[in-house]
């Protein structure tokens, strides 16, 4: 059923989908895809320049968006570009690197409010396209490299926020189960990057790295609001094209015969931390990802699912049980906050939903219920730009041919059977419990 | 422009429009007390938000000192009913439907698709009508509970926040968990949850907010059927929480973090009885902080190359609400005295009239692209809503207030709540000794 072609083939004049018109630039290097809409009040531009997750350049990459978040060879302090910003009538832009799948992007927002909101013309997507376009090509480099000041405070930044991060006991916990689970693939990799390769970098190494990015693979420049298509290609036309030529980017997962881990580690928590792996095979290009879909929401989407009235309403195992589903990769993740005594209790109850998905299927009613919600939340995406953008990205990098309308069809289509056949594929690969006691540990099996 | 239409058992309905955001709102007020605000726009789906002024702070009750997390345990049992969890009801209408308990308020959120808007609206006036309280399910929602407060005792923010009111407010009802603690759980049965819903879910207390594609005449005529025709007899004033009185001191609390975080506390008292003024002092405050310590001030330049603050952490938070008014600055450091004291320097600095009267054109830009920017999606518009409508404010009345600010408006809060203020402190973090001081 799915997979069939849903977006029009590529060419040099572009292609429609439901929610964006693309056309490439730079020979295909980079693609503008436009969201024209009156809906909003503001405008937004979105660059995305990915690559595949690789150990020392992740780490490399989340080091210089912080650098592209510090200034400009046109406002080169932190307080000038702030400054600069506010005064566009507090537009916002931000650097970071973000995680799609087995993915890192490196993404430049900017957004500022449209002409008929403001006194007087001011064009200030024009000015937005040329400040991302600055903080890229004309970063702040006074002699030709990254300032060196700057790369040691954000270096030190960087070390903060990570540990920040894994001072958060369920980012911990998800993140240990992803670095387990994936040990050989690029999925264990954080897009933030990782402390330990923090030291090795320096002011020409991360300049050499930027130049190196930007001259790889395919960019992605979405630009959304009250704004048509040639104006937007004009807006993508001050981004210099990248040399190299355009490669295809590609990652698969791994088949894994090996039996399910159960992994038991120590640390400060008020509450165990548990995060369940399983692999689906199926992932968003997939022709059963829309059944993947509902029998994430039918197992433990949200208070109706079938964990949480079990685990929590009946048993009062835990407050928190849910599901949710990695689309790039087909993973299927069950998060709950247990104690550890319950550890099996819960695991159980998963294996047996999961068990009577697979052997009798959804009932009729779960089955409608679970078809409602995702439809709402389907069809509602037309109205969030930022869900439109993420969609749309993650179908590209998973190249699947699939668009959102074309997703909603599917899922009207999705039969008991389809769910109970997507139930049969889902194996468990890694339980992971952050379990609370003295000692930490760093990788104790049980 | 602004119509009145009052008449009989009809609701007072008025409806203003703002001709520079394009936006109008419709307002309906019924004898019993109910309020509807209904901003109609187009879209996909309907964002309704139903909100009862009952919290974690309305305690006393007529004849009964209701238990710590009476309020918040009343919103967890209130979706099972006789004939079953209303939460598959909700799922079987495609709708998304959460719940939240505050100090002084227990809202329900429902986002739905517009041809569900009726039978959700429909499910919403059970969920907050009924009452049902079987002994065994209350036996054990007590459980959940207690395994929710364990979540939370090591997640930093709401630890932070907590040692923070503490510092400010020492022990009175506000530095009280929500959800309580172990102990009032005990005290809590069915009989306590019947009580607290008959004197706390009055229709004088319930106010609902509908943003996106609705029926301007049908949806709130629905309302209207739903919630406008209970009596209310009970008197709302004999349940109004105390006025928390700031008294600031240090407290110190552990936890197994990577650094520490700082909360400086500054309170005052509320001026809740004139609702304009504290909608007032909320934004004005936000633009004085903008100001001192915002990310276009030299204080934020300076101490972010030094490594003092960071840019994840660092900021600033604002609470105003009928028994208590104060705002929190600071954020993760690996020198907290230092920071607190860097802050307090800025913060009472005799040069700030000056910096406010230099930098006021900057912040009206950036305030006014955040104003706009509140009316883009529904959720945002909701929120917008409900910050003014809670203070008694139209939301348009908000709007104006923006765009009427002066430098002399920010040096005058500067000057009243913050100059001469004794500041609060609370740290969060490793290797610190859980100890409290005045």
């Amino acid at each position: 059923m799915a997979g069939a072609q849903s977006v029009r083939p590529h060419s040099q004049e572009g292609e429609q989908t439901s929610d964006f018109q693309s056309r490439p630039l730079h020979d295909g290097r980079l693609w503008v895809h436009v969201h024209s809409s009156k809906r909003y009040k503001s405008s937004t531009l979105d660059l995305f320049l990915p690559t595949v997750l690789q150990p020392h350049r992740a780490t490399g990459l989340a080091l210089i968006s912080r650098l592209l978040e510090r200034g400009t060879q046109s406002y080169p302090s932190l307080q000038q570009l702030n400054r600069h910003t506010d005064l566009l009538y507090g537009a916002h832009y931000f650097a970071a690197t973000q995680r799609h799948g087995a993915f890192q992007t490196l993404r430049l927002h900017f957004s500022a409010l449209d002409d008929r909101y403001l006194p007087r013309s001011e064009a200030l997507l024009h000015k937005g396209a040329r400040l991302l376009s600055d903080a890229l090509h004309r970063p702040h480099a006074p002699t030709g490299v990254f300032d060196p000041d700057w790369v040691e405070q954000e270096k030190t930044g960087l070390l903060n926020t990570l540990a920040a991060s894994l001072a958060d006991r369920s980012n911990r916990a998800q993140r240990r189960c992803l670095q387990i689970m994936c040990a050989s693939e690029p999925y264990r990799l954080s897009a933030d990057g990782e402390e330990v390769e923090i030291k090795a970098f320096d002011e020409r190494t991360l300049t050499a790295l930027l130049r190196d990015h930007l001259e790889q693979g395919v960019g992605h420049l979405y630009v959304c609001g009250d704004i048509d298509v040639d104006r937007a290609c004009k807006l993508g036309e001050q981004f210099p094209p990248r040399s190299d030529v355009a490669r295809k980017l590609c990652v698969g997962t791994e088949h894994t015969d090996r039996p399910a881990r159960q992994v038991v580690e120590f640390g400060e928590a008020s509450q165990g931390r548990l995060i369940v792996g399983h692999r689906s095979g199926i992932h968003l290009a997939h022709g059963d990802y829309p059944a993947l879909l509902l029998l994430n929401l039918i197992l433990g989407g949200d208070i109706y699912g079938r964990l949480y009235r079990r685990v929590r309403e009946q048993e009062g195992l835990c407050y928190h049980i849910a599901s949710y589903v990695e689309p790039m990769a087909g993973f299927l993740f069950v998060e709950a906050g247990i104690e550890a005594i319950h550890l099996q209790r819960v695991l159980n109850h998963i294996v047996d939903e999961l068990h009577t998905l697979a052997s009798q299927g959804p009932t009729s009613e779960e089955l409608d219920n679970a078809r409602r919600i995702s439809l709402h939340r389907l069809e509602g995406a037309a109205d969030h730009r930022d869900a439109l953008i993420h969609f749309d990205l993650l179908r590209r990098l998973a190249a699947a041919p699939v668009d959102r309308l074309r997703l909603v069809e599917e899922v009207r289509q999705v039969r008991v059977e389809s769910v109970r056949d997507v139930a049969r594929h889902i194996v468990r690969d890694t339980a992971y419990l952050l379990a609370p006691g003295l000692t930490e540990s760093a990788g104790g099996g049980v | 422009m602004s119509t009145e239409v009052g008449h009989g058992q009809q609701p007072d309905s008025s409806e203003r429009t703002h001709a520079m955001l394009g936006e109008r709102i419709c307002h309906h007020r019924w004898q019993n007390g109910v309020q509807l605000w209904a901003c109609p726009r187009p879209g996909r789906s309907v964002s309704m938000h139903l909100s009862v002024a009952a919290g974690a702070l309305h305690r006393q009750i007529p004849g009964i000192e209701l238990p710590a997390g009476t309020a918040h345990f009343l919103e967890h049992r209130l979706f099972e009913k006789q004939d079953g969890d209303l939460s598959a009801r909700f799922a079987a209408l495609g709708a998304d439907i959460d719940a939240e308990t505050g100090y002084t308020h227990t809202s329900f959120t429902c986002t739905v698709q517009p041809d569900a808007v009726d039978p959700s609206l429909r499910l919403m006036a059970r969920l907050v009508q009924e009452s049902y309280f079987p002994t065994e399910a209350v036996e054990r929602e007590r459980e959940i509970i207690q395994r929710e407060i364990e979540l939370y005792e090591d997640h930093l923010e709401w630890v932070a926040f907590h040692a923070a009111t503490r510092a400010l407010y020492a022990n009175q009802p506000i530095v009280e968990d929500i959800a309580g603690t172990t102990q009032t759980l005990c005290s809590i049965d069915a009989e306590t949850l019947n009580q607290a819903h008959t004197h706390l879910y009055g229709p004088d207390r319930i106010q609902l907010i509908i943003v996106g594609p609705v029926d301007n005449k049908q949806t709130p005529d629905l309302v209207g059927e739903l919630f406008g025709s209970t009596a209310s007899c009970l008197n709302t004033n004999l349940t109004r929480p105390e006025p928390a009185k700031v008294v600031p001191r240090r407290i110190e609390t552990s936890l197994a973090v990577s650094r520490p975080r700082l909360w400086l506390g500054l309170g005052a008292a509320s001026p809740w009885d004139k609702p304009h003024q504290a909608m007032q002092r909320e934004l004005h405050l936000e633009w004085v902080l903008d100001i001192l310590l915002g990310g276009a001030s030299p204080f934020f330049s300076q101490h972010y190359e030094s490594a003092l603050i960071d840019a994840e952490s660092f900021g600033s938070e604002i609470y105003v609400d009928e028994p208590f008014s104060f705002c929190l600055i600071g954020g993760d450091t690996d020198d907290p005295q230092r920071l607190g004291e860097t802050l307090l320097a800025t913060l009472i600095d005799s040069q700030t009239p000056d910096q406010i009267r230099a930098d006021v054109d900057r912040a009206r830009r950036r305030a006014y692209g955040e104003l706009v920017s509140s009316f883009e999606d529904d959720d945002s518009v909701r929120e917008f809503i409900e910050t003014a409508a809670l203070r008694s404010c139209h939301p348009f009345d908000l709007v104006d207030l923006y765009l009427e600010t002066d430098a002399e408006d920010l040096i005058a809060t500067w000057d009243l709540t913050i100059r001469d203020r004794e500041a609060a402190w609370a740290v969060v973090g490793p290797h610190v000794e859980n100890r409290s001081g005045d």
